[in-house]
C-alpha cells in the first residue's frame, strides 16, 4: 500500500458559516495504480491533493504513506515527503517562467540537496521521454502549454517519487496533447509509480484503474 | 550545501529593482548616520578642548571645606585638606589617582629682573607632583630637576628651584600689569630658562626667622593649576614647610576616577567628608547644556534616519516578498520548507544590508580626504576618523536592520498561506 487515507475531514469558515469540504473521506492506493477523481469545481478535489501533500492540514483523520502516518503538524517532515516521495503536476504548470527548462526540472533536486551529474543525466533522460530534451536550455516561459506540462511532468519525476499527484494536467491543453500527456502518465504507471489524477476528461476516467466522483466532500466509486 | 547556496543565489537575484532600492536606502542611511556621528565627535572634542579643559571628564577638583564664620575673618574653621585626608580619598573605591597641590604655608616673595628693572612681589607658592605636571615640563633636564626637587646651574654648587608658571598668572600679567605699566608682555613658550629669585619666609607683611633666598628657574608653564602664584616640586614644598615648622596643607587635589560610572559615588563620598568639590558641570553648565542639546539633536537625527531606514526597508521587503509570492509557492510545492524560504529571505536582506553598510563606510572614507582639504573652520580642527568600534557598530546595525525589517514581510507571507492554486 502506497497511500492510505482514513476518515479525514476538512472544513472552512466562509462568511461565518462552516463548510465541510472533505467529509469523512477514506481512500487506499496500491503501487502502480492510477486513480482518477472527477467532480464539480469547488467540490474539494484540490483540497484533497493539498492534504495529501501536507500543504493543507486536515481537521482530523489520518493519512499513511508507505504504512507510516504523515505528521501534518511538522512542516519540515511534510516538506521532506513532498520533495522526495511526491511529484506534483498542476493545471497551471507552476513553472519558473524566467528560468530554463533544465533549471525548472532540477529545482526539486536542488531543494533536496542532490543535484549532481547523475541526477542531471536522469533529468535529460526524462526530458527525452517527455519529448522535449531539445528545449532544455530554453526559457520555460517561451514554451507552449503542452510543452510546459511535459516540463512539469519531468520536474515531478526528477527525485524519483513513488506517488504522482496530477491536478487537471490536461485542463488547458487540446485533446491531442492531453492524450500524449496521459500516455506519459501510463508510462509512469508501468514503471511502478502510483498516480492520483484529478480530471474531467472522459478518456482519462475510462483508462484509470479506479474512478471516483467527489460529491459533498466524499468519494463515490464509479 | 552547494545546492542551498545556489538557491540563496537565486533568491538574491530575484526582485533586483526592489533590492536596489533597499541597498540605496541602507547606503544613504549609513552615510547619514556616520556623518552625524563624526559631527557629534568633532563637536564634543571641540567643547572638550576649548571649554572643558580646566576640569576634564572623570576628574574631580577637591578643595578644603569652606570656612563658616559670623565675622569677616576666621582662623580656618573649614575642613583642612591634609595628607591624611588625601590618603583617605585615594582609598575610596573607584578612585584611580589623586594629584594634590600643596600650599607652601610660609610668607613668600619673588624678585624678578627685567633688564635694569627690578620687580618684587609677594606671591603664593604651591607644590605639585612630578606625575601631575610631567607633560608641562619643558625638557628632560627640567623633568630631572623636578623629580630631584632642585636644579643644578652650570656653576658647581649653584642650585636653584624649578618652577612652573600657571597660564592664568601669565594672562593676568599680560593683560593687567604689563598693560597698565607699559611693560613688555610675556610669551609663555619662551619663558623656560628664565631666572629669578624666590624668598621663603619673607614677604611684605611678615618675616620669619631663618628666611632665605633661593635662585629659581622657569621650567615651563601649565594650565593644570590655575592659581595666582608659582608651582614648585612637591618635594621642595614639603621641605620648605618642614624647615619653618609648618605641616603639609593642600590647596586642592585633582581626583581621577576609573570611569564615569564611579564619578557620582566618589564625588558624593568626598562631599560627605566635608570638602568642597568642583566638577566639569559646575564650571561650565551653560556649555554643558549646549553640548547636551546638540548631542540630543544629533541622537534624534540618528534615530530619525534609522527609523526611516527601517520603515522604508520594511515596506520594500514586503513589496519584494509579495512580488515573489508565486516563486515561494512553487518552491513550497516542490518541497522547500517554510523555514528554508524564510532563511533565504533573511540571508538576502542581511547580505544586502552588510554590503550597503560597507559601501557607505567606504564612500565616507574616500570622501574624507577631500572634505578635510576643502572644509576649514577657524579654531576647529576637523577629525573625520571612523573608529573600529563605530565601523563594527555600523556594519552590525546595517546588517540587522534589514533583517528585522524583513520580518513583517515573512510573517505576511506565511499568514497569506502558500497553498493557493
Amino acid at each position: 500500500m502506497i497511500l492510505s487515507i482514513k476518515n479525514i475531514n476538512k472544513s472552512y469558515k466562509v462568511a461565518g458559516e462552516k463548510i465541510n469540504v472533505i467529509d469523512n473521506l477514506s481512500l487506499d492506493l496500491e503501487k502502480g495504480e492510477i486513480i482518477a477523481i472527477t467532480g464539480r469545481s469547488g467540490c474539494g478535489k484540490t483540497t484533497l491533493l493539498n492534504i495529501i501533500t501536507g500543504i493543507t492540514k486536515p481537521d482530523n483523520g489520518s493519512i499513511s504513506f508507505r504504512e507510516k502516518k504523515l505528521k501534518h503538524w511538522s512542516d519540515f517532515s511534510m516538506s521532506r515527503i513532498r520533495n522526495r516521495e511526491i511529484g506534483q503536476i498542476f493545471q497551471t504548470f507552476r513553472l519558473l517562467d524566467d528560468e530554463t527548462v533544465m533549471t525548472n526540472v532540477m529545482m526539486p533536486a536542488r531543494i533536496r540537496g542532490k543535484a549532481g551529474s547523475a541526477v542531471r543525466n536522469y533529468a535529460i533522460e526524462i526530458l527525452g521521454k517527455a519529448g522535449i530534451a531539445e528545449y532544455q536550455n530554453t526559457r520555460a516561459g517561451l514554451l507552449s502549454g503542452g510543452q510546459k506540462q511535459r516540463v512539469a511532468i519531468a520536474r515531478a519525476l526528477v527525485n524519483r517519487p513513488s506517488l504522482i499527484l496530477a491536478d487537471e494536467p490536461d485542463a488547458n491543453l487540446d485533446v491531442e496533447t492531453s492524450m500524449e500527456i496521459f500516455s506519459l502518465l501510463e508510462m509512469l504507471k508501468r514503471e511502478g509509480k502510483s498516480i492520483i489524477i484529478v480530471t474531467h476528461k472522459e478518456y482519462m476516467l475510462e483508462k484509470a484503474d479506479r474512478t471516483y466522483k467527489m460529491e459533498k466532500g466524499s468519494l463515490r466509486e464509479l | 550545501m552547494l545546492n542551498k547556496l545556489y538557491l540563496i543565489k537565486k533568491e538574491l537575484s530575484g526582485g533586483i529593482f526592489i533590492s536596489f532600492i533597499v541597498f540605496c536606502v541602507i547606503l544613504l542611511s549609513v552615510s547619514a548616520i556616520i556623518t552625524f556621528n563624526i559631527l557629534s565627535q568633532n563637536f564634543n572634542s571641540y567643547i572638550a578642548n576649548n571649554f572643558a579643559s580646566s576640569i576634564p571628564p572623570n576628574e574631580i577638583k577637591v578643595k578644603p571645606g569652606e570656612s563658616k564664620s559670623l565675622f569677616l575673618f576666621s582662623t580656618g574653621t573649614g575642613k583642612e585638606l591634609s595628607g591624611a585626608a588625601i590618603n583617605r580619598i585615594s582609598k575610596i573605591p573607584g578612585v584611580k589617582k589623586v594629584d594634590p597641590v600643596m600650599a607652601v604655608t610660609v610668607p613668600t616673595s619673588a624678585t624678578i629682573y627685567f633688564f635694569s628693572f627690578q620687580y618684587k612681589t609677594d606671591l603664593i607658592v604651591a607644590g605639585a607632583s612630578y606625575k601631575f605636571v610631567e607633560s608641562d615640563l619643558k625638557n628632560n633636564e627640567m623633568k630631572k630637576a623636578w623629580l630631584k626637587g632642585s636644579y643644578n646651574f652650570t656653576r658647581p654648587g649653584d642650585t636653584g628651584i624649578p618652577v612652573l608658571v600657571p597660564k592664568t598668572l601669565i594672562d593676568s600679567y599680560n593683560n593687567g600689569l604689563a598693560a597698565a605699566n607699559a611693560l613688555p608682555e610675556i610669551v609663555p613658550e619662551k619663558m623656560s630658562g628664565l631666572r629669578f629669585k624666590l624668598s621663603f619666609g619673607q614677604s611684605s607683611v611678615n618675616t620669619y626667622e631663618g628666611a632665605y633666598d633661593w635662585s629659581s628657574i622657569v621650567a615651563g608653564y601649565t594650565d593644570k593649576i590655575n592659581i595666582m602664584g608659582l608651582i614648585i616640586p612637591l618635594k621642595a614644598a614639603e621641605e620648605i614647610n618642614k624647615k619653618f615648622g609648618k605641616t603639609g596643607r593642600y590647596m586642592f587635589a585633582l581626583v581621577n576616577v576609573n570611569d564615569h560610572k564611579n564619578f557620582e559615588p566618589v564625588k558624593n563620598q568626598i562631599k560627605n567628608m566635608g570638602f568642597v568639590v568642583e566638577t566639569g558641570e559646575s564650571l561650565s553648565s551653560e556649555i554643558l547644556k549646549l553640548k547636551n542639546t546638540v548631542n540630543a539633536f544629533i541622537t534624534m537625527m540618528i534615530t530619525l534616519v534609522s527609523v526611516l531606514a527601517i520603515v522604508t526597508t520594511a515596506l520594500c521587503s514586503v513589496t519584494a516578498v509579495w512580488g515573489r509570492i508565486d516563486y515561494y509557492r512553487i518552491m513550497r510545492t516542490l518541497g522547500a520548507s517554510k523555514f528554508f524560504i524564510a532563511l533565504t529571505i533573511l540571508i538576502k536582506f542581511a547580505l544586502m544590508g552588510f554590503a550597503a553598510s560597507w559601501c557607505g563606510i567606504f564612500i565616507i572614507e574616500q570622501l574624507k580626504v577631500h572634505i578635510l582639504q576643502s572644509v576649514t573652520i577657524p579654531g576647529v580642527t576637523l577629525t573625520l576618523d571612523i573608529s573600529a568600534a563605530t565601523i563594527a557598530k555600523v556594519l552590525t546595525a546595517g546588517t540587522l536592520i534589514p533583517v528585522a525589517a524583513s520580518l513583517p514581510a515573512i510573517i505576511r507571507m506565511f499568514s497569506a498561506k502558500l497553498d493557493n492554486n
